[in-house]
């Protein structure tokens, strides 16, 4: 965009020479005399309840503890949708020699949780970053 | 001396030293008004424009996450103030006549550009520009005097880059067209375009 023809550089010229406009007499002043009465306001930013370490070591702790009831195997109401992925997904794993005793039934509340863990993740993620997006004296991303 | 950089000032005044804003409007009030005046051709509005705009960045300082320049997000705040006031006042369509292109009797030749002196030089801009939309003249400001890149004037103005590229290509265009007509009828001295 720098290289313009000679015409255009002229006019570029010619507004810098003109350089910017006298700005009125006490202008800084005036302003000033304003910001003197004026308080700043509190960001209107509303920080993630949880942050994001919070939720890794939330995150994580499920994690450990889906693998604990997977491999001890936890007893109590099974499922259908594990039912339904145990008979999908069982043969192959059960052709693995696996050191351990691999029992697939996982408790409905766990499922349950882990929904409502992900449900909470996915609204955590939309308030921190969308929530203050168009705001006007933000900085542009 | 160098002059404490603009994030130690914010910092400063984010603290509770409210003074120190003043280094701010020093440094960025020349332009802040340029911009306002180019869009509202009033140098009353545009005072008060950037008065709103300065009071408006230092209540919302808290929010500057310095990620842009300060310049840039306060030219921001200078544009979609001075827009708005621009749409409450209502736009009134100026008459463009071939006086806006005549320049002063001049034969000066110390070196500018031209040979217009600075004043004569923001004269003839002033009537340049007029034959431009107020989005146009703000362009050419930001590129040409704050010397903006394509970014920074997307940043500030809120446009498109290939919007802000089309516009500047033709807001030049029009202004050479301009002048080049009224050379035609009037003599521009060493203005007339080559």
């Amino acid at each position: 965009m720098k290289t313009q023809s000679g015409s255009t550089d002229k006019i570029g010229n010619m507004i810098r020479q003109a350089g910017p406009e006298a700005t009125p007499q006490g202008m800084t002043e005036r302003i000033m005399h304003r910001i003197e009465a004026t308080a700043l306001k509190k960001s209107p930013y509303i920080s993630p309840v949880i942050s994001i370490r919070g939720w890794i070591l939330i995150g994580g702790s499920v994690f450990a503890l889906i693998i604990l009831f997977l491999l001890t195997g936890s007893g109590g109401e099974i499922s259908s949708n594990s039912r339904f992925i145990a008979k999908a997904f069982l043969p192959s794993f059960q052709n693995l020699n696996l050191p351990f005793h691999f029992d697939f039934r996982v408790p409905k509340p766990l499922l349950f949780g882990v929904a409502g863990l992900l449900l909470l993740l996915s609204l955590d993620f939309l308030l921190s970053t969308l929530k203050w997006k168009k705001d006007t004296y933000r900085e542009q991303p | 001396m160098n002059k404490p950089a603009d994030a130690t000032i914010i910092d400063q005044v984010i603290a509770g030293h409210k003074s120190l804003f003043a280094q701010l409007i020093d440094r960025y009030n020349a332009m802040a008004f340029t911009l306002a005046y180019r869009i509202l051709d009033n140098r009353e509005d545009a005072e008060e424009v950037v008065q709103d705009a300065f009071v408006k960045a230092y209540e919302h300082l808290g929010d500057f996450r310095q990620k842009s320049k300060f310049s840039t997000w306060l030219y921001r705040i200078v544009y979609n103030t001075a827009i708005s006031h621009a749409r409450i006042r209502r736009p009134y369509l100026q008459e463009i006549d071939n006086s806006a292109f005549q320049v002063p009797d001049n034969d000066a030749s110390d070196g500018s550009v031209y040979g217009f002196n600075q004043d004569e030089a923001g004269e003839l801009v002033r009537k340049m520009l007029k034959i431009l939309p107020e989005e146009d003249r703000i362009l050419l400001t930001l590129y040409y005097l704050n010397e903006s890149g394509i970014d920074e004037i997307h940043d500030i103005t809120g446009l498109s880059k290939s919007n802000i590229k089309v516009k500047l290509f033709r807001a030049r265009r029009k202004i050479q067209d301009g002048i080049t007509r009224v050379s035609d009828t009037v003599p521009l001295y060493s203005l007339t375009i080559q």
